[in-house]
């Protein structure tokens, strides 16, 4: 897979290619997007659960959708992110914790296999996946861009159209929320 | 740590995934189908939101526009059928009609399931094309549709009252 599968502006493409109704463009979108939320799910869902039928689920209700995704608020990838840990938060909400411990279970079991190490505890991203279903597109774009593409105040603030100052203080606030709200482990 | 270098942190380990991940030739088969049905669903909400508000039930109603816009409804159905009760209350839910007359459409639905046999042939297509009149006709205003609906369904018995109020919950529920 090349700069399709990473670059946000080639899923924005993808999307836009899909509303225009260019057909040609679905394996492409089924194998980037699809791809993504197959891992997605296969990470977060416990054990027993269909995860590839999860991933398909998610993956028709974000084409379904594409009517209402504004690439001027948030790129794809935001926005796939967001419905696909709503799907997963939906999944845990309400649910007893031992079930909640099976997503942990889980987790850490899927790193092993893929020998990806964490440096924090599981219940943190547990966390991460509730907090993010609950924030505005816009919120958790701004968050893809400095902590996934590292840009600095001055290159969101260009990116989004507004002053550096702005891009700061709102990376600040949405810090200082996700901090307050984090569970102590 | 600090409190940003923390959040960054536990977002990168939220979303981090293998690059090399294995995918099945099935699934990449499946997720096609999928993205082609939600190119379906987009065609069918715009075609939806092009034709307004109409006093009919609600599988009459999509099963119309559809129609219309040369979408093939049944495989739609078909899917929805696999996460939900009822495939047109879910099928309305996934091209997000507005509430308010889905609500209305939806107790039309109901209210036509209950009557005796054949009066869903009211609303099929004549030979002009043109819908003909029935209790739920495509002329009614909401008001009209409204008070219909309500003196419809006072005359429910406790289970048709609670199966009512369990399929528009399964509507309103986010």
């Amino acid at each position: 897979m090349s700069d399709v599968t990473k670059s946000p502006d080639s899923w924005n493409q993808l999307a836009e290619d899909l509303r225009e109704g260019l057909s040609s463009s679905v394996p492409d979108f089924a194998r980037v997007v699809g791809g993504w939320l197959h891992g997605f799910m296969a990470k977060w869902l416990p054990e027993g659960e269909d995860y590839e039928q999860a991933a398909i689920d998610v993956l028709l209700e974000l084409v379904g959708s594409l009517d209402r995704f504004n690439p001027t608020k948030a790129s794809l990838k935001t926005w796939a992110r967001c419905v696909a840990s709503r799907r997963v938060a939906d999944y845990y909400r309400g649910r007893e914790k031992a079930t909640s411990d099976e997503a942990g279970k889980r987790e850490v079991a899927w790193r092993e296999k893929h020998h990806i190490k964490a440096r924090l505890p599981v219940e943190s991203r547990l966390f991460m996946i509730e907090a993010i279903s609950a924030l505005d597109p816009e919120d958790q774009e701004l968050l893809r861009l400095f902590f996934d593409e590292r840009l600095s105040d001055s290159e969101v603030a260009e990116y989004l159209g507004i002053t550096a100052g702005n891009a700061r203080q709102r990376k600040r606030r949405l810090v200082e929320k996700l901090q307050n709200s984090l569970p102590q482990t | 740590m600090n409190a940003e270098n923390d959040i960054t942190a536990i977002y990168k380990e939220t979303w981090e995934t293998p690059a090399d991940i294995q995918i099945s030739i099935d699934f990449i088969k499946r997720a096609e189908e999928a993205t082609r049905q939600g190119i379906e669903l987009l065609k069918l909400s715009a075609a939806c939101r092009q034709s307004g508000f109409l006093g009919v039930p609600l599988d009459f109603y999509l099963t119309e526009v559809a129609h219309d816009a040369g979408i093939p409804l049944a495989p739609l159905l078909q899917r929805m059928m696999q996460s939900a009760h009822n495939a047109w209350v879910a099928l309305a839910k996934a091209i997000a009609i507005p509430a308010a007359e889905t609500s209305l459409m939806i107790r039309a639905m109901f209210a036509q399931s209950l009557m005796p046999a054949g009066p869903g042939s009211r609303y099929r297509r004549t030979g002009s094309g043109e819908p003909r009149l029935s209790v739920f006709h495509p002329q009614a205003t909401t008001r009209d549709y409204e008070v219909l609906l309500e003196r419809i369904e006072s005359n429910y018995n406790s289970v048709n009252k609670a199966n009512l109020k369990s399929l528009l919950e399964s509507y309103s529920q986010s």
